[in-house]
C-alpha cells in the first residue's frame, strides 16, 4: 500500500500522529498529492468562510428566546396536572348548579396533592377548597392556582379575589399569595387578596396579619386594615365592613352574604392615610408609617419583582410596552444594571441596535465581571453582526475577555475578534488572536478553524 | 412541581453549568434547565435544520427549533451521559428537518412560490446570477449542486469540524458511509471547481 492510499484518510483527519507526519513527509515528494492537499484546503477553507458568514445570524441566540422555550415546556408540563384535575371540576360544577338550583349549598372541594392544579369558580358561585387545613375561598369566575401544597403553601391568583382561612404554621413555612407582581405572606389568620389591576391589589384583614412585599419594601396589614395602592401610592386604612363581611361569605361561613360584595367594593378614601415608602437604595430597616401606629417595614424582596413581571411580558409578545416600561424605570434607576440588560434585551429584539448596544454598554461600564462580561459580549455581536462597526466591536470582544464571564464564550469571543480584526486590516493582530484560539481551545471545532484560518493567512 | 413560578425566569448563562447538570435538571424536572439547554445549542440546531430543509422560512425553522427542544425535554430522562449532547440534538434536528420535508412535499410542490424568505445557505444562494459575484457565493453554488446527503456529511466535516466516527453516530449511518459520502463531495467540488470557476477560484 502506497502512501498515495492514505490522501482520503489525511483529508478526513483519520490519521494518527504518527502517520499524520509520515504522510506530511510524503507531500514533499509527491507532487501530485500535495496539489491535490493543497486545492482541497483552499476550497474547504473558503467553504468554512462562505458558510460560517451565512449561517452566522441563525447562530444568534438571545435570552428571550430561551426564557419562551422555558415557558412553553413549563406550560406543557402543567397542562397534563390540570387535565387530571379536569374530571374533579366537571363533576363539582355539576354538583354546585344542582346546589344552586335550589339547595343554596356551597361547592366544597377537597384540593389534596393538588400542587400544579389551576382552579377555576364557575360564573354561577364562588368554590371553597381545603388545603391540608386551610380554607380558600374563590369568588365566582376566578382562578387560582396552587404552585406549592404542604407545610409551606404557595398560590397565585390570576382572576378574581380569595378569601383564605390559614392555619397557624410552624417558624420557616408560610402561607403566601401572589398576585400582580405582589407576594402576601401570612402565618395564621383570615384575609383576602384581590388583584385589582396591573402591579395593583387589594388585601383585607380579617384576623391576625399579613406581611404584603414587593420591589424593595414591604409592609404589615393587621385585622381591620386594608392596603390598596399600585406604585408608588399605597393607603392602609380601616377595612370597611363589606370588605371583611365578603372574607366569610367567600370562605362560606355567612352564605347569605353575597361574594360580590369583595369584588365591589371600594377601598374606602376617607381617612386615607398614605404609607411611606423607604427608599430602594436603603440597607437598614426601615418603616412605613401610619399616624398614631408605627407599621414595621423590611427590605428584603421575598416576592416577584417589576422584572419578572416585565420579562413575562417580553415573553407573552409585549415587548413595546416592556420597553417603555424599563425606559421609564432605568430613567428614575439608572444604576440598575440588571433593568439595563433587559432592556438591552428588548431593543434587540425591537431590531433597534443601536439602542441595544448602548443599553449592554451601561452594563458593561458599571455591572458586575459577569454581566458586564456577557453584556460586552452581546453588544460585541451586535456592533459585529447587525451595525457592522468593526472597531467597536473589536473593542467589546476585548473588554469580554478582559472580564473572563462567562468562559463559555472565550473561544467565539476570540474568533469574532480575530474576524473584525480582519475586516479592519489589522491581520497582524487577527493572527494573534488565531493562535491564542488554538492554543488555547485545542480540540474544538474553534481551534480547527482557526488552524485553518492562519493556513490561509501564511 | 414545588415551588414553580409561572413568571418567565431568564436561565442562567449556560456557560455556568454543564451539559450532564443540565440535563439532570431537566429530567428532574427544572423548567429553566431547558431554557439553559437552548441557549447553548438553538443555534446549532437551527443550521442542522436550515441544512436538510433549505425550503423553510425562518418562521418554519424556528418552529421546528422549538420541537427539538421540547422532543429533547420529553425525552432528557432517556439521554444518557455517554452521549454527545451536541451530537443528540443535532440528530434530532436533522430528522425533525427530514420529517418536516416528507410531509410537506406536496404543498411545496403546489405551491408557485416560498411561502416566507428562505434562510441561511438557501438564502444565499436564491439571488439573481447577476448578483451572484465573488468566491464566496460560488463556493456556495457548487455546494448546493451537491446531493444532500453529501452536502450534510461536507459541512459537518469541513465546516463545523466534527470526526467521521461522529458524524455517523448523528446521522445513524456507518463510518464507511461517511467516508463514501465525503469522499465523493470533495471530488463533486473539486471537479466542478476545476470546471467551471475562473482562474482566480481557490486561490487567494
Amino acid at each position: 500500500m502506497t502512501m498515495c492510499s492514505s490522501l482520503a484518510s489525511y483529508l478526513n483527519r483519520e490519521l494518527n500522529e504518527a502517520q499524520d507526519a509520515a504522510f506530511m513527509a510524503h507531500l514533499a515528494d509527491c507532487p501530485g498529492c500535495a496539489r491535490e492537499v493543497a486545492r482541497w484546503q483552499a476550497l474547504e477553507a473558503g467553504l468554512k468562510e462562505a458558510v460560517d458568514r451565512v449561517e452566522a445570524p441563525l447562530r444568534n441566540v438571545d435570552e428571550l428566546a430561551a426564557a419562551r422555550m422555558a415557558a412553553l415546556w413549563r406550560q406543557e408540563r402543567n397542562a397534563e396536572p390540570r387535565r387530571r384535575s379536569g374530571r374533579w371540576r366537571a363533576v363539582a360544577v355539576a354538583a354546585v348548579l344542582l346546589a344552586l338550583l335550589g339547595l343554596g349549598l356551597w361547592r366544597f372541594v377537597v384540593a389534596g396533592g393538588s400542587s400544579g392544579t389551576l382552579w377555576q369558580a364557575p360564573s354561577t358561585g364562588p368554590l371553597t377548597l381545603a388545603l391540608r387545613g386551610d380554607r380558600i375561598g374563590l369568588s365566582s369566575s376566578g382562578e387560582v392556582e396552587v404552585l406549592e401544597e404542604g407545610p409551606t403553601t404557595r398560590l397565585r391568583l390570576h382572576r378574581g379575589t380569595i378569601a383564605c382561612a390559614v392555619q397557624k404554621r410552624q417558624r420557616g413555612d408560610a402561607f403566601v399569595v401572589e398576585a400582580a407582581g405582589w407576594a402576601v405572606t401570612v402565618v395564621g389568620t383570615r384575609f383576602s387578596v384581590r388583584a385589582v389591576g396591573p402591579l395593583s391589589i387589594e388585601v383585607t384583614v380579617a384576623q391576625g396579619a399579613v406581611r404584603v412585599a414587593g420591589e424593595g419594601w414591604s409592609a404589615v396589614v393587621r385585622a381591620g386594615q386594608t392596603l390598596r395602592g399600585k406604585g408608588e401610592g399605597w393607603h392602609i386604612v380601616a377595612a370597611p365592613p363589606p370588605l371583611v363581611e365578603g372574607i366569610a361569605a367567600l370562605l362560606g361561613d355567612r352564605p347569605s352574604v353575597s361574594d360580590r360584595r369583595l369584588e365591589s367594593a371600594p377601598a374606602a378614601s376617607v381617612g386615607a392615610v398614605p404609607v411611606d415608602l423607604p427608599s430602594a437604595s436603603a440597607e437598614t430597616g426601615a418603616s412605613a408609617s401610619v399616624p398614631g401606629r408605627k407599621v414595621p417595614a423590611v427590605l428584603t424582596v421575598p416576592g416577584l419583582r417589576d422584572m419578572d413581571i416585565w420579562r413575562d411580558w417580553i415573553v407573552s409578545g409585549k415587548t413595546a410596552e416592556a420597553c417603555a416600561a424599563l425606559d421609564r424605570h432605568t430613567g428614575a434607576h439608572p444604576m440598575d444594571v440588571d433593568a439595563w440588560m433587559l432592556l438591552g434585551d428588548c431593543r434587540r429584539k425591537l431590531r433597534d441596535f443601536t439602542a441595544s448596544a448602548d443599553a449592554y454598554r451601561r452594563v458593561v461600564s458599571a455591572g458586575t465581571p459577569e454581566l458586564a462580561g456577557r453584556a460586552a459580549y452581546r453588544a460585541g455581536t451586535i456592533e459585529q453582526d447587525q451595525l457592522k462597526n468593526h472597531a467597536e466591536a473589536v473593542r467589546m470582544f476585548e473588554r469580554y475577555l478582559q472580564s473572563g464571564h462567562p468562559a463559555s464564550l472565550a473561544a467565539e469571543a476570540t474568533m469574532r475578534m480575530a474576524i473584525a480584526l480582519m475586516e479592519l486590516g489589522r491581520t497582524d493582530e487577527a493572527k494573534v488572536r488565531l493562535m491564542e484560539l488554538v492554543r488555547r481551545h485545542e480540540g474544538t471545532g474553534s481551534a480547527a478553524r482557526a488552524r485553518r484560518m492562519l493556513e490561509e493567512l501564511k | 412541581m414545588n415551588g414553580q413560578q409561572d413568571t418567565v425566569e431568564v436561565a442562567g448563562h449556560p456557560g455556568e453549568r454543564s451539559d450532564r447538570d443540565i440535563m439532570a435538571a431537566l429530567a428532574a424536572g427544572d423548567s429553566a434547565a431547558l431554557g439553559a439547554l437552548y441557549l447553548r445549542y438553538a443555534g446549532l440546531v437551527r443550521c442542522a435544520i436550515a441544512r436538510c430543509a433549505p425550503e423553510m422560512s425562518i418562521g418554519e425553522v424556528d418552529e421546528q427549533v422549538q420541537e427539538v427542544f421540547l422532543t429533547a425535554a420529553r425525552r432528557s430522562r432517556d439521554y444518557v451521559e455517554s452521549d454527545r449532547l451536541r451530537a443528540w440534538l443535532y440528530g434530532i434536528g436533522a430528522r425533525t428537518a427530514r420529517s418536516w420535508r416528507r410531509n410537506t412535499w406536496l404543498r411545496r410542490r403546489l405551491l408557485k412560490g416560498r411561502e416566507g424568505e428562505p434562510v441561511g445557505m438557501a438564502a444565499a444562494v436564491s439571488s439573481s446570477p447577476e448578483q451572484q459575484v465573488g468566491r464566496r457565493e460560488e463556493i456556495l453554488q457548487l455546494l448546493a449542486r451537491l446531493p444532500a446527503v453529501q452536502r450534510e456529511v461536507l459541512l459537518l466535516h469541513a465546516v463545523d469540524g466534527w470526526s467521521g466516527e461522529e458524524i455517523a453516530q448523528m446521522l445513524g449511518i456507518t463510518h464507511e458511509a461517511v467516508r463514501t459520502r465525503l469522499f465523493r463531495a470533495r471530488q463533486a467540488m473539486m471537479a466542478a471547481a476545476d470546471a467551471g470557476l475562473p482562474a482566480s477560484f481557490g486561490r487567494e
